[in-house]
């Protein structure tokens, strides 16, 4: 589409609302087409991360370079930023024409480009048809698809999101998120999208950068922040829900197999890189990962090859979510754990469960 | 049949319990609007026996001395709403977001609203009558020899009513300003408007309906001036507004029928200066009333 193309974005901001630090040295790294997301909490400060690259919100220290160049002594009009909002921000007293070729309008294109323009953007978001509408007459996720459009006209060379897609409804979500998925891919416009929700962030970013309390946890690719989550925050925001502190006990005469244990909790793992006698470690593992092989309903137990990782708990809670249950399990230390499972299980049954080592996500210290 | 007869007026969910807690504003509208206006409607249409019909509407129209109350309240009323209108609309719009001392300076933008006519008209007397401060400070700076006539005239008028009806025009945009979702001119700002642009493309005609409803309350406010003009005007004179010409057939000549036909014409100025308020809003901006913010 005949847009410019950017190397790369250097970010890096300070930012503190009266003594409140928000952002604390946060520095990423943007290459020219990526598709990164800043996920965190509500309140974490990617929002604000966003504001600042925007200019929304002025900046307390920091820079921002695209290309080498300053982007953060440039007003926000003048920067050549797309914005896309969680309110979707149309301007209401405008047709969905009017309200796409504004942008458009203010770089005083001739009216032949506007309108072609304009029609170019609304096949992309396949909603020719609909110029003449107010932004009341449309539907949240048409809206939303709208504003897409309205950030996309002028090609811009980097496109900012902002929780775009929490005001709508479940599927409609799942819809619009493959929709910009195939936007992005079309265009291979560089794009910084922010966001709460971790499917949204595993399925659409190349990269992923996780922040919690105004400082930058870790930066990878979906897979690198799901597998190897940095520290107890991330493996937690990224769903494992079960952690563990088990203390190094023995070391087999292999020099990597070791047994840990805890409260007669045991575990027997040959993936800790140099364990020592008497060392903590922490660990995690999702609730999916923890596999049920013996329960009262299943009759004779599963077989499972080896000896080591097996524990028995007892049902707690049990919610049905269909193709699988929620089971919260006490192991017989007291601990309280949480299994996905299909196996139908009960309030009060004992059961048995195994603990795949490989599944097992070591936490790294600090 | 009841049903039926909600159904027509429109109200298909109503209740019983919504018509129960309807009924005190119905009530209060009967007992102080519809009643009092019928009530003064026929006796306008009262004259005195063997006489036609509009006989008292007649007399007023037909007298110079009287029908000028229709200009000067005009005069005074029109110039003053939009006074009032463009001082607050700038002020509201730079204080949308919040901004320092902001509470300081709304109570004392407001604080006239509880002070009340008599008081504000005290305070302009003490302050800008001939002998007031500012008069006296000018003459003793030997800036001026005769003092400014800011008093007991025209002017006088329109500083009282400013004074007085600037700030609930002022608190209505200020509240209809912030209630519009600030991502939409962030938005703007972000597709290229500059702030001037955001003001006039973006930010005002989404405070039209706003500015329209303050305009219009404003507008009734000051058409019905009576106490002002009295104290800050010329009420034999140039401030000699309809309301006071309504008070004067009323208690001094004790003629109930001629007053509550000038009331009546009063309300017909009225109304007619509201119907052009309206559509000259509808000529200038379309499609706004279609909702501020959805979701």
């Amino acid at each position: 589409m005949g847009r410019t193309v950017i190397g790369r974005i250097e970010i890096q901001i300070t930012k503190r609302f009266g003594k409140k630090t928000v952002l604390d040295n946060f520095t990423l790294d943007v290459k020219g087409r990526e598709f990164i997301t800043l996920l965190g909490p509500s309140g974490c400060g990617k929002t604000t991360a966003l504001n600042c690259i925007a200019g929304l919100v002025p900046m307390s220290e920091g820079k921002i370079r695209v290309d080498g160049e300053r982007l953060d002594t440039i007003p926000p009009e003048k920067r050549g930023i797309g914005m896309v909002f969680q309110n979707y921000a149309l301007f209401p007293h405008m047709t969905v024409f009017k309200n796409i070729s504004f942008g458009l309008e203010l770089q005083k294109k001739p009216p032949d480009e506007i309108k072609s323009r304009v029609n170019e953007v609304l096949s992309l978001i396949r909603l020719q048809g609909f110029e003449d509408r107010f932004p009341g007459q449309l539907s949240g996720g048409q809206q939303q698809r709208v504003a897409i459009a309205r950030a996309l006209a002028p090609r811009p060379k980097l496109l900012l999101l902002d929780e775009p897609l929490s005001n709508l409804d479940a599927k409609l979500r799942l819809d619009m998120r493959a929709e910009i998925k195939n936007l992005h891919r079309e265009l291979g416009l560089t794009s910084i999208y922010v966001t709460h929700d971790q499917c949204e962030a595993l399925s659409l970013s190349d990269r992923i950068a996780v922040i919690h309390e105004g400082i930058l946890q870790q930066v990878g690719t979906p897979k690198e922040i799901y597998e190897r989550p940095a520290n107890l925050f991330v493996a937690d925001f990224m769903g494992c829900e079960n952690f563990f502190t088990l203390r190094v006990k023995a070391i087999e005469s292999d020099g990597k197999t070791a047994l840990l244990e805890q409260d007669g909790f045991r575990l027997r793992l040959s993936n800790i890189p140099g364990p020592k006698i008497d060392d903590e470690i922490t660990l995690t593992i999702r609730p999916d990962d923890i596999q049920v092989v013996h329960a009262p309903s299943m009759g004779s137990p599963t077989s499972i090859k080896e000896e080591h990782n097996i524990t028995a708990g007892v049902v707690h809670v049990v919610q049905y979510l269909g193709k699988e249950n929620d089971i919260e399990v006490f192991l017989q230390n007291n601990k309280k754990i949480r299994v996905r499972s299909p196996e139908k299980v009960e309030r009060g049954d004992q059961i048995t469960l195994y603990f795949n080592p490989e599944k097992i996500i070591l936490i790294p210290k600090g | 049949m009841l049903r039926s007869l909600y159904f027509r007026l429109g109200f298909k969910n109503l209740d019983r319990a919504a018509l129960f807690f309807l009924l005190p504003s119905l009530l209060y509208l009967i007992l102080f609007f519809l009643y009092p206006f019928f009530y003064g409607l026929v006796l306008s249409l009262t004259p005195e026996t063997g006489k036609p019909f509009y006989q008292n509407f007649y007399l007023f129209l037909t007298d110079d001395w009287q029908r000028s109350t229709i200009w000067k309240t005009i005069r005074l009323a029109v110039p003053i709403t939009l006074l009032v209108v463009c001082v607050s609309v700038p002020l509201a719009y730079t204080m949308r977001r919040g901004m320092k001392f902001e509470r300081l300076i709304t109570t004392f933008l407001i604080l006239p609203v509880s002070l009340g006519t008599v008081l504000i008209a005290e305070g302009v007397l003490g302050f800008l009558g001939g002998n007031g401060w500012f008069n006296q400070f000018l003459i003793n700076m030997g800036l001026i020899k005769e003092p400014f006539r800011f008093t007991y005239n025209y002017t006088g008028v329109v500083i009282g009513l400013f004074l007085k009806n600037f700030p609930y025009c002022f608190l209505m945009l200020l509240g209809y300003v912030s209630g519009i979702n600030p991502e939409i001119e962030r938005s703007a700002r972000i597709l290229g408007a500059r702030p001037i642009q955001i003001f006039w493309r973006i930010m005002l005609p989404l405070m039209a309906p706003g500015i329209t409803i303050a305009f219009c309350l404003v507008f009734v406010m000051d058409f019905a001036v009576f106490p002002t003009a009295i104290l800050l005007g010329q009420p034999a004179g140039e401030t000699r507004t309809i309301a006071i010409a309504a008070y004067q057939m009323a208690f001094e000549h004790y003629d109930m029928p001629k007053a509550s036909a000038i009331a009546m014409i009063m309300g017909m100025t009225q109304m007619i200066g509201l119907v052009i308020i309206l559509a000259l809003r509808r000529r200038l901006y379309r499609g706004t009333s279609l909702g501020i913010s959805k979701g």
